[in-house]
């Protein structure tokens, strides 16, 4: 999976790409880590148009990543999942704990 | 280069079949700080490199017996991957000899010997030594830690299965299941239990990830699933306890999807509460879907503690029609991956003669190459009524009249009692003809148990704030400790009237109330704060009548 990171005005847009499974949670705990330094942030907005494939662990690591943020005052939301995340977050009713935007970023 | 690697003291294992030039040797290798082992010939090197396991070995080529290449050859099948490096020596100079030493050594220093040259390719092969050492060590350490986790891993296998060899279901339903584990350990689990009234609780249920932390992840779910159904508790009651237990018991970023079924072949319905997992999916005898039940809630361990998150859907079945569930392990399968797995595992399905469903959906998930744990269940409902006390008697004739049973305090204990009376009822048609039996009953049975039985002042409800939970646990704790306490209940046909009527009687072990004393049945009237009471079943009833101690009730219900 890769990872990028970038600021536009307050918000964090993280963009995750190809698969989002447990392998890779030192890749996105370490972007997150980086997200959350930065204090020139109101939100971070996690980007999955281009991850292929999400499995549980990476639900766990998204709730991970909504509990940091809230210790750190900052918002979350998901940004315009693919296909096949779209179908695993619709399963796992996360759109019950995060907002999930379409075509922002 | 010098640094601390190279100048690390080694110890050396010198062969030789000249004397003087062993003694050559070992005076510059141990003013060089280095301690010396030697060999007269090849054979004697084989044996000191076993007993001594030197770092490094200075090996003459041409000795009487086993020469050094042989003897290098032999160190080296011994030896295997990590052997001993060699540097051989040698007054000849020719390429074939350099490249022999080179094939089954590591270099190759001519003789005579020039020591600087030999300072400094010790010094390099110093270096190699060091890697290999600790190599050497980090091996022997992941051959440990193979150990450990091995033996961790039997111990905890071991508990694992005395745990769940108690997962067989009860007979009486055409049950099916399998878990199809992606390592030693399933983070999947299957469990199906019968409850007091006769319905079939299922749980399918999928930790996160696999292997021995999902297995662990799993077990909390185990012993409140186990005892409440036996129980009797309403499925909403097991998936929010469920809940609380992930939730309290397991890391944040740990959950459990789960789906719990609860299954009253009698009445015909299923009761579904799906976490995230895959949709449940009820296939017809045709092979049709008829009804599906997507997950309606996050996974179990992911909510708060909030009542109304674990109300299960309704869905109505027929005999013959097949429940179907699996687990999330199909999403990466191969044969079912994609934008719309869910339609793919219903075509297959569909495809599917009844019988051979679940086999055929684990045999398409193998064949493509399953990677995560995978389970399926897949429970058909019965052609016919089941034999039993309860089902022998059919709704449409009605050979009993009369009914009555006398309910022990043990008895009064199963959460789903008041469900049970009503299977009976239904199956002697009293609910068929008399539709408000069911509410009236339920009315009077609670009245009874929680006023008489177990004397609970109804004013603890009134009161402001926790009084309503405070009543509750109130009444479980002397549910809990009821020694010998009854209720008893009678229901009677009477079809001589021109319109049938439905006597009912509930008489209990309470020392009853003043039927006239408005401090107590007035509480028990107050609709408005306790939501139920007698007003209702006297708006309900033909007529309402108690006896004078307040403790036996009689009711006459119309069609």
């Amino acid at each position: 999976m890769q990872a990028t990171i970038k600021v536009i005005e307050r918000k964090a847009l993280i963009r995750l790409s190809g698969r989002f499974e447990f392998s890779e949670h030192r890749v996105f705990k370490d972007i997150l880590d980086e997200a959350l330094r930065n204090q020139e942030i109101d939100e971070i907005v996690v980007d999955l148009a281009a991850v292929e494939y999400l499995d549980s662990s990476a639900l766990g690591m998204l709730l991970m990543f909504r509990d940091k943020a809230k210790n750190h005052n900052r918002r979350t939301s998901l940004a315009n999942p693919s296909a096949a995340a779209k179908q695993i977050l619709d399963i796992a009713h996360f759109e019950k704990i995060f907002p999930i935007v379409h075509g922002a970023g | 280069m010098a640094d601390a690697l190279s100048d690390a003291p080694i110890k050396v294992l010198v062969v030789d079949d000249q004397r003087v030039n062993q003694r050559i040797l070992e005076v510059f290798l141990s003013k060089e700080g280095h301690s010396v082992v030697t060999a007269n010939d090849g054979a004697e090197a084989v044996e000191l490199h076993r007993l001594e396991q030197p770092d490094l070995i200075l090996m003459d080529i041409m000795m009487p017996g086993i020469d050094g290449l042989e003897a290098a050859r032999r160190i080296g099948v011994e030896a295997g991957a990590l052997r001993t490096p060699i540097i051989f020596l040698s007054g000849l100079n020719d390429e074939k000899t350099v490249l022999d030493g080179l094939e089954l050594g590591d270099d190759f220093i001519a003789k005579p010997i020039d020591f600087t040259i030999l300072r400094a390719k010790l010094r390099a092969f110093i270096r190699l030594v060091q890697t290999q050492r600790m190599l050497r060590m980090e091996q022997r350490r992941v051959e440990m830690y193979n150990e450990a986790m091995r033996s961790e891993g039997e111990v905890a296998l071991f508990v694992l299965g005395r745990v769940l060899a108690n997962t067989e279901p009860p007979d009486g339903h055409s049950l099916q299941y399998k878990v199809v584990p992606s390592s030693m350990f399933s983070g999947d689990l299957i469990l199906a239990r019968r409850t007091p009234s006769g319905r079939l609780h299922l749980l399918l249920a999928d930790a996160v990830g696999h292997g021995l932390p999902a297995a662990i992840n799993i077990l909390p779910l185990f012993f409140p699933f186990d005892g409440m159904s036996r129980k009797g508790f309403p499925i909403a009651t097991v998936a929010r306890e469920l809940n609380r237990r992930v939730r309290d018991l397991l890391p944040l970023d740990r959950f459990v999807a789960a789906t719990l079924v609860s299954i009253d072949a009698d009445a015909g319905t299923i009761d579904v509460w799906n976490g995230g997992n895959p949709p449940a999916l009820l296939i017809g005898p045709d092979g049709r879907v008829k009804a599906r039940v997507d997950s309606m809630q996050m996974a179990l361990g992911i909510n708060d503690d909030v009542p109304g998150l674990f109300e299960p859907s309704r869905i109505t079945c027929a005999a013959g029609d097949q429940l179907v569930l699996f687990s999330d392990g199909i999403w990466e399968n191969p044969a079912f991956a994609g934008d719309d797995t869910i339609a793919r595992v219903e075509r297959l399905l569909t495809a599917t003669p009844a019988l051979v469903r679940m086999d055929a959906l684990i045999e398409a998930a193998l064949a493509a190459g399953q990677s995560d744990d995978l389970s399926v269940v897949v429970v058909t409902q019965p052609e016919a009524p089941m034999p039993g006390a309860y089902r022998a008697v059919g709704a449409s004739q009605l050979p009993a009249s009369r009914f009555s049973v006398h309910l022990n305090a043990e008895t009064l204990r199963q959460a789903d009692i008041v469900d049970s009376i009503m299977v009976t009822a239904r199956a002697l048609g009293f609910v068929a003809r008399f539709p408000k039996l069911p509410v009236i009953f339920t009315e009077l049975f609670v009245n009874a148990l929680d006023h008489g039985v177990l004397d609970l002042p109804s004013e603890i409800k009134y009161r402001s704030g926790e009084g309503y939970l405070e009543f509750f646990e109130e009444r479980q704790r002397r549910l809990d400790a009821l020694g010998d306490g009854f209720i008893a209940i009678e229901m009677e046909l009477d079809s001589a009237e021109a319109r049938p009527i439905l006597r009912l009687m509930i008489s209990d072990s309470g020392k009853g109330f003043d039927p006239h004393d408005h401090g107590h049945a007035a509480a028990a009237d107050d609709e408005m704060t306790a939501g139920r009471g007698l007003t209702l079943v006297r708006s309900l009833s033909h007529h309402l009548s108690y006896n004078s101690q307040g403790n036996e009730v009689v009711v006459l219900i119309d069609t």
